[in-house]
C-alpha cells in the first residue's frame, strides 16, 4: 500500500462526495420547483386528485376508476338529491386510490353519501395495483394517512423519498400541462366528471369468465375500513358495479363483495349487465366506459334505485 | 452432460408435457409443484455455455485446465456476469482472476460511468418502451397496423436498451473490482448488413456460436464435400447455407422454447444465407448503377434496410405464439389507423429515450472524438453530464416492475 494508492482513494472519495452533494442540491432545487407547480395545477387528473384530497366539501362523493369518472353526472345528482357533488374517479386507479381519497376526505369532514364504483374483479391481487400508488407520492409527506397507504407498495418508498424529485417521477409533462390554460379547454371537467361524447363502434359483446383467483387481502381490509369508517361517522355508503359492455361471469369476486356488503348492511347495486345498457351499444364510448348519453341514463337510473331503497 | 442439464431445466415440460415431475414437491427448502413451475437456476444458459467454452478450449489445447477450484468457480459464477453474461472465454477471464487487483482510480471512475449509462438505458429507455410494447403486443388483436409497427420499432429499441443496459451495468461493476469483461454490444442498429449486425449484437454469444458451431461445422463440411457445383450452386455456398442454418437454429432454441424463437433464428439464417448467395449479384447491381460502397446515402440505405429486417425478425421474438406473430404481420400489411396511446406522456418519454440512444450511438460511431460530455477534458462538463443523467433517471425513469428481458434465457 503506497501513498499514491491512498492518494487515489482520497481523490476518488472527494470527487464522489462532490458529485453526490451537487446532485442532492440539484435534486432539492428541481424537486421544490416540481412540487410548487404540481400543487399549482388548475386542470387535469393531478389537479382533480389534489382538489379531492384537500379542498372538496361535497355532500356526495364518487370514488372509483375511469369508469366512475365517466359515469356519474353531477347536475343529475345535485338536482335530484339536492346535495353538492364531486366525482373523484381517476383513470386506471382502483381500491387503494379510492381508499386514500376516502381517508383524506373523511379526515376533514363527513360527506352525506359516498358511492364507491367498483368492479368485483378489482379485488384480485395484482402487482400493478401497488405500483399505481406512485401517483399518491406527492402527498406522502403532507398527508400521513396517504403515506400509510403508499407504504403498501414497498418498504423502500421511505428511502426513495430522500429524493425530492422522486414523488414527481414521470409527472413532468402532466405538471406542465396542468399549469396551462390550454389544458382546461382541452379536457374539461364538471365537478370531477369528464364526459365522453364518442359512440362505441362495432364491438361485439364478449364473455369474460373469472372462476377462481387470488383475492388481495389488503384491498379487502381497505374496503372493510371504508365501511366501518362510514358506519362510525354516519356516512351513507353504496357500492355500485356500473354498466360494462361485457358479460362478466364472475361469481367468485362478486360473491365476496356481495357477502361483505350484506354482512355489514351496506347497499350494493350490480348494474353491470343491466338490460337498459346491455341492449344499447350507443350508450358506450368503448367496452368499459359509458359515453355522456349513457352516463346520464345511468345516473338517473341509479338515483331512482337509491331513492327506492332509502 | 452440460447440454442435458440445460435441456432438462428449459425444455423438459415442452418435450414431455404429460410428465409431472415432483422433485421439488417436498418441503425441504421450498415447495414448487410441477416442473413447469420449477425454479430455473439463474443464468443457467450462460453458465452452461461458459462451461462448454472452457471444455472446448481445453480440448483444443488453447488453455491449460484450471486446477484451483476457487478460480474455476469464480470463472463460472463471477457475479457481474452471472445473470445475463457476457459469456466469457477462459483465456479472457481466468488470467485476470490470477492477477492481484487493487484500487484503480481510472477503472473505478470508468466503471461507475458505464453503470450510470446502463441504468439510464434500462430505466429511462427500456422500461419506458416496455410499457407501450406490452400494452400493444399483449392485446395485438385490438390494435391497427400503424400501432403494431410503432410497437415493433419500440421493441427493437427496448430489447437493445434492456440488454445493453444490463451489459453496461455488468461491465461497469466488474471494472470497480479491476476486471475487464467482454463488451457485448457495439451499436448494433448502425450495422450495414445482417452479418455486421451479428458482429455488434450480443457479441460474446455470436462469437461463441461462430467459433464453436459455425466454423467447425463449415470446416468439417468442407473436408467432406467435393469442390464442385450442386444444382448449379458452388459447394462453398451450400456449406455456408447448412452451417449458418444449423447455427441460427441453435441460436433460436437457446433463446427459448417455442416455435417463435425457432422461427426467429431461422429467419436470421435465411437473411445471412440470402446475403451470401447473392453477394455477386449485389456487386453487379452496384457496378451497373455506379454506386460507391462508401457512399453516405448507400450507407444510410443499408443501415435502414438492416434495421427493418432485424425489426421484422423481432416480431417473432416478441409475439406470444406463431399465430399471434402472423396476425400482427397481417395487420401491419393490411390495416392502418391512428397510433394508439393511452398516456401521451408515456409516448413522449419513449420517443425521447429512443432519440437519446440513437444520438449517443451515432456520436460514438462517427464522431467519437468530439462533443464528449462524460469524457470531456473539463471537469465541470463531466460533472454536469453525470448530474444530468441522474436527474433524468429520477424525472422520467421507470421504477416499477421492470425486469431485464434476458434474465429469462
Amino acid at each position: 500500500m503506497t501513498s499514491s494508492y491512498f492518494r487515489q482513494i482520497i481523490r476518488f472519495i472527494s470527487k464522489f462526495l462532490l458529485i453526490v452533494s451537487l446532485t442532492l442540491v440539484c435534486d432539492r432545487g428541481i424537486g421544490t420547483i416540481l412540487r410548487y407547480f404540481y400543487f399549482r395545477q388548475e386542470s387535469g387528473a393531478g389537479y382533480r386528485t389534489t382538489y379531492a384530497i384537500d379542498s372538496t366539501v361535497a355532500d356526495i362523493l364518487i370514488l372509483g376508476s375511469s369508469r366512475a369518472n365517466h359515469s356519474y353526472v353531477p347536475d343529475i345528482f345535485e338536482e335530484s338529491l339536492h346535495y353538492s357533488f364531486f366525482n373523484t374517479g381517476r383513470e386506471g386507479n382502483f381500491i387503494f386510490y379510492n381508499y386514500a381519497i376516502f381517508k383524506s376526505v373523511t379526515g376533514r369532514y363527513n360527506p352525506k353519501l359516498v358511492i364507491v364504483d367498483i368492479s368485483p374483479g378489482e379485488l384480485i391481487y395484482s402487482v400493478a395495483e401497488y405500483e399505481k400508488l406512485s401517483l399518491l407520492l406527492p402527498y406522502y409527506k403532507s398527508h400521513p394517512e396517504i403515506g400509510h397507504i403508499v407504504d403498501f407498495k414497498s418498504p423502500f418508498e421511505k428511502v426513495k423519498l430522500i429524493s425530492a424529485i422522486y414523488p414527481y417521477n414521470s409527472l413532468i409533462l402532466q405538471i406542465g400541462m396542468g399549469n396551462l390554460d390550454l389544458n382546461k379547454k382541452r379536457v374539461s371537467d364538471d365537478k370531477g366528471y369528464v364526459p365522453i361524447f364518442q359512440v362505441m363502434k362495432n364491438e361485439k359483446i364478449d364473455t369474460a369468465k373469472i372462476s377462481t383467483c387470488t383475492i388481495d387481502e389488503n384491498e379487502i381490509r381497505a374496503l372493510k375500513d371504508i365501511i366501518s369508517t362510514c358506519q362510525q361517522q354516519k356516512i351513507d355508503l353504496i357500492f355500485v358495479y356500473s354498466p360494462i359492455w361485457s358479460i362478466i361471469q364472475d361469481s367468485f369476486c362478486n360473491t365476496i363483495l356481495s357477502e361483505l356488503c350484506s354482512v355489514k348492511g351496506i347497499r350494493y347495486f350490480d348494474l353491470s349487465n343491466s338490460p337498459a345498457f346491455i341492449n344499447n351499444p350507443d350508450y358506450f364510448a368503448d367496452i368499459r366506459h359509458l359515453n355522456d348519453e349513457g352516463a346520464r341514463v345511468f345516473s338517473t337510473m341509479l338515483i331512482d334505485k337509491i331513492l327506492q331503497n332509502n | 452432460m452440460n447440454i442435458l442439464i440445460l435441456v432438462f431445466f428449459k425444455y423438459f415440460n415442452i418435450l414431455f408435457p404429460g410428465i409431472q415431475f415432483h422433485l421439488y414437491n417436498v418441503d425441504l427448502f421450498f415447495r414448487v409443484d410441477p416442473i413447469n413451475k420449477m425454479i430455473l437456476p439463474l443464468g443457467l444458459s450462460y453458465i452452461i455455455f461458459t462451461v462448454l467454452s472452457y471444455q472446448i478450449e481445453i480440448k483444443r489445447k488453447t488453455i491449460q485446465p484450471e486446477k484451483h477450484f476457487g478460480y474455476f468457480s469464480l470463472y463460472l459464477f463471477f457475479f457481474p456476469k452471472i445473470a445475463q453474461g457476457p459469456i466469457e472465454r477462459p483465456q479472457q477471464l481466468i488470467p485476470q482472476l490470477h492477477q492481484s487487483h487493487s484500487f484503480n482510480y481510472n477503472m473505478v471512475v470508468e466503471g461507475l460511468r458505464q453503470m450510470l449509462w446502463g441504468y439510464f438505458k434500462k430505466l429511462v429507455v427500456a422500461d419506458r418502451l416496455a410499457i407501450y410494447v406490452n400494452a400493444v403486443y399483449n392485446n395485438s388483436e385490438h390494435h391497427n397496423g400503424t400501432t403494431l409497427i410503432v410497437a415493433t420499432i419500440f421493441f427493437a429499441f427496448q430489447i437493445y436498451a434492456d440488454f445493453s443496459g444490463y451489459t453496461d451495468i455488468a461491465l461497469g461493476s466488474a471494472k470497480l473490482f479491476g476486471f475487464n469483461l467482454t463488451n457485448n454490444f457495439k451499436r448494433p442498429y448502425l450495422a450495414t448488413s445482417i452479418q455486421d449486425f451479428w458482429n455488434r449484437w450480443h457479441i460474446s454469444f455470436s462469437t461463441w456460436l461462430r467459433d464453436y458451431i459455425f466454423l467447425p461445422l463449415a470446416y468439417s463440411l468442407t473436408n467432406k464435400m467435393k469442390k464442385q457445383k450442386y444444382l448449379y450452386v458452388s459447394a462453398d455456398k451450400w456449406i455456408y447455407l447448412i452451417a449458418i442454418m444449423v447455427t441460427f437454429v441453435i441460436c433460436g432454441i437457446w433463446h427459448g422454447v417455442g416455435w417463435t424463437y425457432l422461427l426467429w433464428g431461422v429467419l436470421f439464417g435465411v437473411y445471412l444465407a440470402y446475403s451470401n448467395w447473392t453477394k455477386d449479384f449485389h456487386k453487379k447491381i452496384r457496378k451497373r448503377f455506379h454506386i460507391k460502397k462508401t457512399s453516405r446515402y448507400y450507407t444510410v440505405y443499408k443501415i435502414l434496410l438492416t434495421f427493418i429486417l432485424v425489426s421484422f425478425a423481432w416480431i417473432f421474438f416478441r409475439a406470444d405464439s406463431i399465430t399471434d406473430a402472423i396476425q400482427i404481420l397481417r395487420k401491419i400489411f393490411t390495416s392502418s389507423g391512428p397510433v394508439f396511446y393511452e398516456i401521451s406522456s408515456n409516448l413522449v418519454f419513449a420517443i425521447f429515450g429512443i432519440i437519446s440512444l440513437v444520438i449517443i450511438d451515432i456520436k460514438r460511431e462517427y464522431y467519437n472524438a468530439r462533443w464528449s460530455i462524460l469524457y470531456s477534458k473539463y471537469p465541470s462538463v463531466r460533472y454536469a453530464g453525470i448530474i444530468l443523467i441522474v436527474i433524468t433517471i429520477l424525472l422520467i425513469g421507470v421504477f416499477d416492475g421492470g425486469q431485464f428481458i434476458y434474465f429469462q434465457f
